[in-house]
Formats: structure tokens, C-alpha cells, sequence
């Protein structure tokens, strides 16, 4: 390449409709005093291979393409390639780097020079090629040396908030970064930053048109960097999400060249894709950075599921440190008031809704432990009831992240104010610790849960013949599947699809498709009152036994949700739903029905790994077709070794023309 | 000015707002991480540093490149408290005598590690000095925190 070539690329950078080149002969006349030098240097680098070096394409984010050869970067700032096509040329972008250390001339949006805004390149740079930086027209960058010396970095964490189903989002969880600084960790990560990569929603952050672009690449992604304790405070102590970290186990050298190119990806602009270039996903590349043999991303092309990503880095030999857990306020809540006598909890709720005086004799007469937990259950009832509430008027989204400010209170929230600054002050009062003993954590962390990739082959005997099935089922997680390491009650299957094979005469049928289904359980009792809900939608065949008779029984669209209450605890839950339903299917006459009713169940985790769930439902037609559709079920699993388990059921559905029964035994397979 | 109680049951109600709220002004890397012994020295430096970051015409979510709603974000004390809400989870640490946000109080005002125990059971003590009623703002809560410490004869060295 001729050096006329590379200073073209270095000075030229397309912005959208305008092809935009700084004047050639300041840069000409520069590289005139040093070009021999850069040629060298480049001819160097090339001999070393270094722009195929992993480093480098960490660096660049490059990323194979698909089908055919080559790469391309995932950034989308045209200014983070110095060369015009260094998005597609990992070479001209080096050479074009090289030259650019050469200049003091200002790049893109945040107006340093090559050397202080590729830091992390430029360093890859001058320590593979030993290049004389006395030689450079920029030698130190006053702002990144205060802000690197600000941040202090000493050790990185892995940090996983758990799924929160209640927000499309958010309902894999999500993951981050945490930076302790050497200096400020002392006994408290609230003080640490977090490195965050989010969709950058704008003002359009809700609604279907949010889910659509998020899903199609219709937003920027960026990576922020933020105060730790805020991702704690909107996690924990608002969306009630369980969070878990993970130390990272990399070098000194390694989080340098992290934090190097965490500097480098300030303004930087990726294209979001909710299922396969997201945070888990870009929270690789980051890593693929600090540790390039390590190649993060190419294991996820089609899809990256936090807790999946979770489970690749745990795979890495020695890399993930063991998982630390911090209870959010819910759970924290339910603790506490798991640790208080019947009495006493009737004592604090009494409080908390403000129907016993804080002097009221009752409660002087509680030893000074009981009464401190009494108020401190009091207060935290309080907050939280006040929270939902807040939550209530305002979903929370999961990757768009958001500052916020306090609005105007109420007339009766100044009330309630007042009144919980008073249970602090009586609280304060009892010179003594908090008498609850810290939250234990789960007995299964999330890197120990099943992998999502689920593949089941079962026999099935229906309709007086036995057929052969196959399900297989991207994502994520369903009520029958072990729930360690998962969110209790939270069911959600993506694009789970089922086959059916006759060996009689090999006919392959598709018995249904369930695009999304998701259910959330969540008991309620004393102290929360939460509704929960369920949405399942897809195409299937009714009754789902006869897929090969000669009956009418076509593949329909399906929809069908509804909200619920549910009661019990981790081992026995026991649900009932209200449910409306949309079908339109060849088979109904009309063809389609719009149905109302409801469905009840029971769902029982007797023993580690064996799950058991029946459900009983109907749904009777009010609109189109008439009819109705009938339910019982019975499902179990049980574990088999590793990644395996057993799954069968018997289930007997029931239309107004057609009925049948069916028993499914399989084993099922986790990747 | 903010009240410090129930701050993020507000917040939570915010959240909405917030997420169509354009960059605050003057956004990025610049003002993240400034250090400074009481907060002040470091709102000056980050707001110089403002000036020289371009990325306000982004037009992303006001939290995504960590811009506070006060555009600053520093870790010195007072500032600490400032920062959305964080007041509250201080105060109800305070009233019970230890916790996360009153350490990351007590090790963001500079307070050595054998008196931060010392510092959790003074604050307990003083909570009603320090947050009298529901109406106490960030600035008067680190005010009355100084006052405390003033007449504590081993915290009174960390008081300005």
C-alpha cells in the first residue's frame, strides 16, 4: 500500500451523506519528516502479522463474516477507523494507526489525537513494534492519565442482576462489569463503577416499537460507565432483582488493557440487537480484550443469554472467582420476616400501617433485639409497599438505562414520609445491631443452573398408536426444568418447536410452535400481595393428540394470557388464572374463536431436580366459532446425570368435536 | 430541593421520564471519576471538563453514558449524599447502626478503617441530629454528619 494510500485513509472518514476529508497537505507535510520511519514501522508490523493478531481484532472488534471470508467490525462510529475501510480491513486500519500516532491532529467526536483516544491500540502498538515514541508529536494525554488515576483500578467483577420477567427486556437478566478501585473498595463495592452496555432507546423507550427496534437493530448501543451503587439501588432496591458477581481472575497487565480500551469505547456506537449483540454479549468482547485467546464472542453468532455467558466464562479454567450474592430488598424483606415470630410480624405490619403508635405499650414491652426487628421489619414494609407503588406508575426497562430524579410527593406520601423518619428515629433509638443475620444465598448460583438449549426425545403414545417426538427449544427455562440457578416461578420458552414422527410410514408433522411463553408465578402471603401472569402464544394443533388421525385438526395460531394469584413457598405453589384467548385455525367454522376462562394448578419441587406440575383449564368460546377447549395435565421431570433429565406427562385435552389423551416419556438433553 | 426519604419510591415513578429524558449536558468519560475531599474541588473539574466532550448530540438516554441529573459524579462525601437518593439507604443504615451505604459513607469522607465502627455507633447515636425530620436535604444532612463529628473527639479530625 502506498503511503499516499494509508495517509487517504487516515484523513478521510465518511459522516452520513457526506464524504468529509481534511486538507491533505498539513498531514503530507508531517508525515514527510517521519514517513520513512512509518513505513518501516509498518513493514514491521506486517512481517510480525500483528493486524491478524487476536489482540487486534479484540481491539477493533472484528468479527468473522458470515458465509463468506474476511471480517468486519461491530462498531459503527465511522471515527473509530482511522482508515476509510478499516471497518472491513484489519491491516489498512493498523497501518492507517500507525500513521495517525504521527499526527496531533483531532479524530471524531471527542477531539483527541490518535494517541490519546486509541490508548489501547496505541499501546498494542508501541510494545509489539518497540516504536520510539520521543518521536510522536503527542506524548501524554493529561485527561486520560486523571481519569484513569481517578478510577484507580485494581480488580473487576463480573456482575449478574437476575432475570425480572416482568419487563420484555430485562426477562434474561442482564449483565455488567464492576471496577473496584484499589483505593475505594475498603469493606463496600458501592463505591466502585460499573461498565454497563445498553441500548441507547432515546425518546422512543417504550411500547412495541421499542421491543421491534431492539429485537431488529433499530438502536445504537454504548457502553456507559456509571457509579456502582446505582445499578445496586435500581436492581435491588427497586426492581427487587437478585444481583451476583463474579471476581475475574486477569492479570494486572489484563484489566490495564481493559480499562485502556474501556477509554477507547467512550462515544463509540455499536448496532443493538437484543438477542445476539447485547450487553452479555458486548460484556465479552470487552473480555476478549483484556484476555484475547480466549474468543468470547464467536461462541455466541445467533444468541447470548446472560446466564448462558455466565456458564461459558465459569467453563474457562480458574477465571471466574466464586460467585458473591446480594439480596435485593424484597428478598431481604421476606428473610427478616421469616425470622420474626407470628406475633411480632402482626406487631409490625400493624405498624406499617400506622394502626399502633410507635410509644404503644406493646411494643415497649419487646426486649430490645425484638423490638429493633420489629421496626426494621416495619419500615422496610413501608419502603417496599412505596416502591411497588412507584414501579406501578412507571415500568422499568431493562437495557436503557436511566437517572432518576424525584418528582413532586403527594399530600399523603408527605404523610408517610413523616411517619417513616419517625420509625427510624425510634429505631435509632435501641442502641443494638440489627438482630437478623444476613440473607443466606441460594444453594445454586446461576452459573450452576441448566444451560438453556433444550433438545427432548420422547415416545408418545396417543390415539391408540405410538409416535416418536422432538422438541427442541432455544431458550430458556421452563417450571418442569431444574430451577437452580433460575428465578423461582419465572417460566419463559422462546421458540420451542415439536415434531412428530409416525414410524409406521415416516410422515414428519410439525405438532406446534410456541414462539413465546411466559409465565410468572409469584406467591403471595402476608406481607406481598403480587398478581401474577402468564402470556403464551405460537401455532398447535387441539387436541394436541391427534396429530396423524384423519380428524380436522390443522396447525392455528394461538394466543392466550391472563393475570393470576399464586400461594405457597419454594417447595408446593399452588395458581389460579383468569384467561382470554385468540385462535384462528382452518379447523374452526368460523375460523377463528375468542375464549374466556381460566386454568388452575399445582406445582411441587419435592426433591433437588424432580419437578411436578398438574394444571387443569377451559376456555370457552364467546366470539366466532363455538366451542370450547378443555385441560388436564400431569408433568414431571426427574435428573438424570449432568445435563440430562427424564420429562413425561399425560395430558387429556377436549374440544367441542374431538377429544384425546396422551402419554409422552423422553429424555431431554441441556447445551 | 430533594427530600431524602423515600426517594426511590419516587424514582421508581421516574424511571419513565427519565428513559425519554435526551443527554443531560455535558456527557461523557470526562466527568465520571473525579475525586475530590469534600465534592466541590472535583464539580469544578468536572464541569471544566465538560466543556470538551462532544457527545451531547448523541441524543441516547441521559443515563447511558453515566451523566448524573446533577452532572456531576464524584465519590467525596457530601457529593455521595447528593446523588440520587443514596441519602435514604444512609439514613436507614444510620437508624440501625451499620450497612453498606454508611461504610461507603464513612470510607467516602476519608475515615481510617479502625474508626469507621467508631463512626457507624456515632451516626447511631446522633441520628435525630442528623436527620430530624423527612425534610432534611443532602447538603443539610452532610452539614449536620459535620456537626456530629465536630464534638466527637476522635471523629473531629475528619470534619471541615
Amino acid at each position: 500500500m502506498s503511503l499516499l494510500n494509508v495517509v487517504k485513509h487516515l484523513w478521510c472518514w465518511r459522516r452520513p451523506a457526506v464524504l468529509v476529508c481534511l486538507g491533505l497537505m498539513p498531514p503530507l507535510a508531517m508525515a514527510g519528516a517521519g514517513d520513512g520511519y512509518i513505513a518501516s514501522l509498518q513493514h514491521r508490523a506486517a512481517a510480525q502479522r500483528l493486524a491478524a493478531s487476536p489482540e487486534w481484532q479484540a481491539l477493533l472488534h472484528y468479527e468473522p463474516n458470515w458465509m463468506r471470508g474476511g471480517v468486519h467490525s461491530e462498531v459503527a462510529s465511522p471515527w473509530f477507523f482511522v482508515s476509510a475501510v478499516g471497518k472491513t480491513d484489519p491491516q489498512a486500519e493498523l497501518d492507517a494507526t500507525l500513521a495517525a500516532l504521527f499526527s496531533a491532529d483531532k479524530i471524531g467526536p471527542r477531539k483527541k489525537p490518535a494517541f490519546c483516544l486509541f490508548v489501547a491500540r496505541r499501546k498494542f502498538l508501541v510494545s509489539h513494534l518497540h516504536i520510539d515514541v520521543s518521536r510522536l508529536p503527542v506524548q501524554v494525554c493529561p485527561e486520560y492519565q486523571r481519569w484513569l488515576a481517578a478510577l484507580a483500578p485494581d480488580a473487576v467483577s463480573l456482575v449478574f442482576p437476575t432475570a425480572f420477567p416482568n419487563s420484555p427486556s430485562s426477562m434474561f437478566g442482564h449483565t455488567l462489569l464492576r471496577v473496584d478501585s484499589a483505593r475505594r473498595r475498603h469493606g463496600t463495592e458501592l463505591l466502585s463503577y460499573a461498565v454497563n452496555f445498553a441500548a441507547a432507546a432515546g425518546d422512543d423507550g417504550r411500547g412495541l416499537g421499542f421491543v421491534w427496534k431492539g429485537l431488529t437493530g433499530g438502536y445504537p448501543g454504548v457502553f456507559g460507565l456509571f457509579p456502582y451503587y446505582k445499578k445496586v439501588k435500581q436492581y435491588a432496591w427497586i426492581e427487587n432483582r437478585d444481583v451476583w458477581s463474579y471476581p475475574l481472575a486477569l492479570s494486572r497487565p489484563q484489566i490495564a488493557r481493559l480499562i485502556d480500551h474501556i477509554w477507547e469505547m467512550d462515544s463509540v456506537r455499536f448496532v443493538y440487537y437484543f438477542f445476539n449483540k447485547n450487553c452479555s454479549y458486548q460484556l465479552l468482547s470487552l473480555l476478549d480484550v483484556a484476555r484475547p485467546s480466549l474468543h468470547l464472542t464467536r461462541q455466541y453468532t445467533w444468541y447470548a443469554i446472560p446466564s448462558d455467558t455466565i456458564r461459558s466464562l465459569a467453563a474457562v479454567p480458574g477465571l471466574l472467582g466464586p460467585a458473591e450474592y446480594r439480596p435485593s430488598m424484597q428478598t431481604s424483606l421476606h428473610w427478616e420476616a421469616s425470622q420474626l415470630t407470628h406475633a411480632q410480624l402482626s406487631l409490625a405490619q400493624a405498624v406499617a400501617n400506622r394502626r399502633l403508635p410507635l410509644n404503644a405499650p406493646r411494643l415497649a414491652a419487646l426486649d430490645g433485639a425484638d423490638h429493633a426487628g420489629v421496626l426494621e421489619v416495619a419500615y422496610d414494609e413501608l419502603r417496599y409497599r412505596l416502591q411497588a407503588k412507584g414501579a406501578q406508575a412507571g415500568d422499568v426497562d431493562e437495557d436503557l438505562d436511566n437517572n432518576g430524579d424525584p418528582v413532586a410527593a403527594t399530600p399523603a406520601d408527605t404523610a408517610t414520609e413523616r411517619f417513616a423518619n419517625r420509625i427510624l428515629l425510634a429505631r435509632s433509638r435501641i442502641p443494638r445491631r440489627s438482630p437478623f443475620s444476613p440473607v443466606p444465598a441460594p444453594r445454586t448460583s446461576p452459573e450452576d443452573g441448566h444451560r438453556s438449549l433444550r433438545i427432548n426425545a420422547s415416545g408418545i403414545y396417543a390415539d391408540g398408536n405410538f409416535s416418536l417426538g422432538v422438541r427442541i427449544r432455544p431458550a430458556y427455562h421452563d417450571l418442569l426444568d431444574n430451577p437452580g440457578g433460575y428465578t423461582r416461578g419465572a417460566e419463559i420458552n422462546l421458540a420451542d418447536l415439536g415434531l412428530r414422527l409416525d414410524p409406521s410410514d415416516g410422515r414428519v408433522r410439525i405438532e406446534d410452535f410456541r414462539l413465546l411463553d411466559i409465565v410468572s408465578l409469584s406467591p403471595r402471603d402476608s406481607l406481598f400481595k403480587p398478581i401474577s401472569f402468564q402470556v403464551d402464544t405460537g401455532v398447535r394443533r387441539r387436541p394436541s393428540a391427534r396429530v396423524f388421525g384423519d380428524a380436522p385438526n390443522d396447525l392455528g395460531y394461538y394466543l392466550q394470557a391472563g393475570p393470576g394469584l399464586a400461594w405457597g413457598h419454594d417447595k408446593l405453589t399452588a395458581y389460579v388464572f383468569g384467561l382470554g384467548s385468540f385462535d384462528a385455525n382452518p379447523s374452526l367454522q368460523p375460523a377463528y374463536a375468542v375464549g374466556a376462562g381460566g386454568s388452575a394448578g399445582l406445582l411441587a419441587y419435592p426433591l433437588p431436580g424432580i419437578q411436578i406440575k398438574s394444571e387443569v383449564g377451559a376456555l370457552q368460546y364467546v366470539a366466532g366459532a363455538d366451542g370450547y377447549f378443555r385441560w388436564a395435565k400431569l408433568g414431571a421431570q426427574f435428573p438424570l446425570i449432568d445435563e440430562f433429565a427424564l420429562r413425561t406427562s399425560v395430558e387429556y385435552d377436549q374440544t367441542a368435536v374431538d377429544d384425546g389423551v396422551r402419554v409422552d416419556f423422553g429424555i431431554q438433553a441441556y447445551f | 430541593m430533594k427530600k431524602y426519604l423515600l426517594g426511590a419510591a419516587l424514582l421508581g415513578a421516574s424511571l419513565s421520564a427519565q428513559a425519554v429524558a435526551p443527554g443531560g449536558p455535558g456527557c461523557g468519560w470526562g466527568n465520571l471519576v473525579f475525586e475530590g475531599k469534600s465534592g466541590l474541588p472535583s464539580h469544578l473539574l468536572a464541569s471544566l471538563v465538560n466543556g470538551t466532550s462532544g457527545n451531547k448530540t448523541f441524543g441516547m438516554t441521559s443515563g447511558t453514558n453515566g451523566c448524573d441529573t446533577s452532572g456531576t459524579l464524584t465519590y467525596g462525601g457530601k457529593s455521595l449524599l447528593a446523588m440520587n437518593g443514596m441519602l435514604e439507604e444512609v439514613a436507614q443504615d444510620m437508624a440501625v447502626g451499620h450497612g453498606d451505604a454508611l461504610t461507603a459513607l464513612s470510607v467516602s469522607m476519608g475515615i481510617k478503617p479502625a474508626d469507621r465502627s467508631h463512626f457507624d455507633q456515632v451516626m447511631h447515636q446522633n441520628f435525630a441530629a442528623v436527620f430530624p425530620n423527612q425534610d432534611v436535604t443532602a447538603g443539610q444532612a452532610f452539614d449536620h454528619i459535620n456537626n456530629v463529628m465536630k464534638n466527637d473527639k476522635q471523629l473531629k479530625v475528619y470534619a471541615s
